[in-house]
């Protein structure tokens, strides 16, 4: 059985994107600085309101920076198909007969590693200027990021697919988005949703999103061992929802395929 | 083992038409198009392509003829798997292109008009770089291979031009090297030269027609609506009219199915003039023939032009026999055939009626 991922092709993708984003010279430093200033923002913002944040055992200041870090580093991954995804280019890629896995993984990898490059002075900027407190189990680490890639990858699948029917905005992208910012606690410990509804939280803890970010503030803020029971509880949660949303995103991800070339629609946009 | 190198058996697909997506509608997320959409209730359909069947033998080049709307495109785009036909299968080198299409895709090379898929930001070299890695081909092979391209298409000058710069001449020729890449020995085109100037245009005919179908042995099918092209470039031609085919066959045998005169306009020597009413009496008792003339204005050679009017039944052996008989010497000989234009005008309207 042949391995399903190019890794030859998915690094030819990558290099071309890589140097097509060499080309746009303002973009690229606009990019790099806007990465900072944004950090420097929410490293603002949170100074100012600091409070502590027990659930994790650490400050306000150190939690939403880590926030705000997972959702630059994943962000890319949800929405880095579906941005990219143009009509002749589809096809072309289609046509030289590419595994899903291949041309999904392929289109994501460069901003995934942009936003992993550009990840690092943001770390840097958070710990020095604002004091951000990190507490960071390195295997604890790794493997929240390869779970929540898994995750958000496997959400990238579902929106892309419908994304290639509908061809604008598609209501599955729009409810994954605004799940991520009200239930999933990027900027607040998601127990916070409880002062208005109580038992509010318990929505949250039926998306995936909230288990990445959980996950990576685990390994982040409290150095967290995944030998641990209440960790290892935490990533095995995380884990199940990777395995049961992998196949199913590849799966939507051909069913739209194929409806569009049912609907002889793959190059409109 | 078939003879055919490319199969379509009984080809069907029709298009969901949604009549009611307006433009500036409302908002972004109208829930009733998004499901509309995506379960394809409550809308009507348009045919496409209605039970299309033909064959191409290796080596050959294929014309799909027929005016925008005729099904071309969609043809195609079915046979690069990039459309899923309703019904039907098309079988490619012996790999049927919807049971197994990733492996199908890889015998064929698509050149459609408006699918660029370049980077415009790259080089045409880097582009075409970047294709061989996706079809898998070795680094040192492809560079030698992409360095024979850009030599073939004499675009060797402006290979480390950005694409963006490219006139639409270049850029077809860079997709015509894309789609050589791979030595795929099927190549489809879509309308080639559309919007290429005349001059582009016939480079462009030249490289299929004598470089890739002749020299190289590809088989090629070309669909157009240019019917002077079709009939310069194909062995064979299908006449495409609504999703359906109208005609199939040789450019001479799709003009000989609407030529139902005969016209044959010789020009003889030795006329004796006393003898012309015998002459044409004589040749007016063939079978088949309507109708004889003969102009007498004959040249300083007393060459004499003879025209013969005729059925499809005309007996050409007996008609040449009796001009024999006269001692007439045949000159030149010539038959007025429709044109490919008037063949498909009037097939179009024969099938309309």
């Amino acid at each position: 059985m042949e391995f399903p991922i190019e890794f030859s092709k998915v690094w030819a993708m990558a290099r071309r994107d890589m140097s097509r984003w060499s080309t746009y010279k303002t973009q690229a430093i606009i990019s790099i600085l806007g990465g900072a200033l944004g950090i420097i923002s929410w490293g603002l913002n949170s100074t100012y309101v600091n409070r502590p944040v027990p659930e994790y055992n650490t400050n306000y200041v150190s939690f939403l920076v880590v926030g705000v870090l997972i959702s630059s580093l994943i962000l890319p991954l949800q929405q880095g198909v579906q941005s990219r995804i143009s009509p002749f280019t589809l096809e072309t890629i289609l046509m030289a007969g590419l595994r899903t896995p291949t041309f999904i993984l392929g289109t994501v990898i460069w901003p995934y590693l942009l936003s992993v490059i550009l990840f690092i002075p943001q770390l840097a900027i958070a710990v020095v200027y604002f004091k951000a407190h990190l507490i960071i189990n390195p295997l604890s680490f790794v493997i929240s990021l390869i779970i929540s890639s898994s995750i958000i990858f496997s959400l990238a699948m579902i929106s892309t697919a419908f994304r290639i029917v509908t061809k604008t905005s598609d209501p599955v992208t729009w409810g994954l988005n605004v799940a991520s910012s009200i239930f999933s606690g990027m900027t607040f410990p998601v127990q916070f949703l409880n002062n208005f509804i109580p038992g509010l939280s318990n929505v949250s803890w039926i998306l995936p999103q909230t288990w990445v970010y959980h996950i990576v503030r685990l390994s982040t803020l409290t150095g967290a061992s995944i030998f641990t029971p209440s960790t290892a509880e935490s990533f095995l949660i995380a884990s199940i929802f990777g395995a049961i949303l992998l196949p199913i995103g590849f799966k939507v991800f051909r069913w739209g395929l194929n409806r569009a070339k049912r609907d002889g629609s793959l190059g409109h946009f | 083992m078939s003879d055919y190198i490319l199969e379509v058996n009984q080809l069907s697909k029709s298009y969901r038409v949604y009549s009611d997506l307006k433009v500036g509608r409302g908002s972004v997320i109208n829930i009733s198009n998004f499901f509309k959409k995506i379960t394809g209730h409550g809308s009507r359909r348009v045919v496409a392509l209605d039970s299309v069947s033909f064959s191409i033998k290796k080596g050959e080049v294929f014309g799909l003829l027929g005016p925008n709307g005729a099904g071309k495109t969609t043809l195609i785009k079915i046979l690069s798997t990039l459309v899923l036909p309703d019904s039907g299968n098309a079988v490619v080198d012996g790999i049927d292109i919807v049971r197994r299409p990733r492996e199908a895709v890889k015998r064929l090379q698509t050149v459609l008009s408006e699918s660029i898929g370049f980077d415009r930001r790259l080089s045409g070299r880097a582009n075409l770089e970047f294709f061989a890695e996706l079809y898998g081909i070795p680094k040192k092979e492809a560079r030698q291979r992409i360095d024979n391209l850009l030599k073939f298409t004499n675009m060797t000058e402006s290979a480390n031009v950005m694409f963006q710069r490219y006139s639409t001449g270049m850029m077809r020729k860079l997709l015509l090297c894309r789609a050589l890449l791979t030595n795929a020995s099927i190549l489809l085109f879509d309308e080639p030269t559309a919007s290429l100037d005349p001059l582009a245009a016939s480079e462009f005919r030249k490289l299929i027609r004598n470089d890739l179908a002749d020299r190289q042995g590809k088989t090629i099918l070309l669909a157009t609506h240019n019917l002077w092209e079709a009939e310069q470039i194909c062995d064979r031609i299908a006449l495409l009219r609504k999703g359906k085919i109208i005609a199939i066959g040789t450019p001479a045998e799709i003009k000989s199915m609407v030529a139902d005169r005969i016209n044959i306009s010789l020009v003889v020597s030795n006329f004796v003039h006393d003898k012309a009413s015998e002459i044409i009496d004589s040749l007016t008792k063939v079978k088949g023939v309507n109708a004889v003339e003969f102009r007498d204005n004959s040249d300083e050679n007393g060459h004499v032009r003879i025209n013969v009017e005729g059925s499809k039944s005309l007996n050409y052996n007996d008609l040449f026999e009796r001009i024999a008989s006269f001692k007439l010497e045949i000159f030149t000989l010539e038959s007025l055939q429709p044109t490919l234009e008037e063949a498909f005008l009037k097939l179009n309207a024969e099938v309309k009626s």
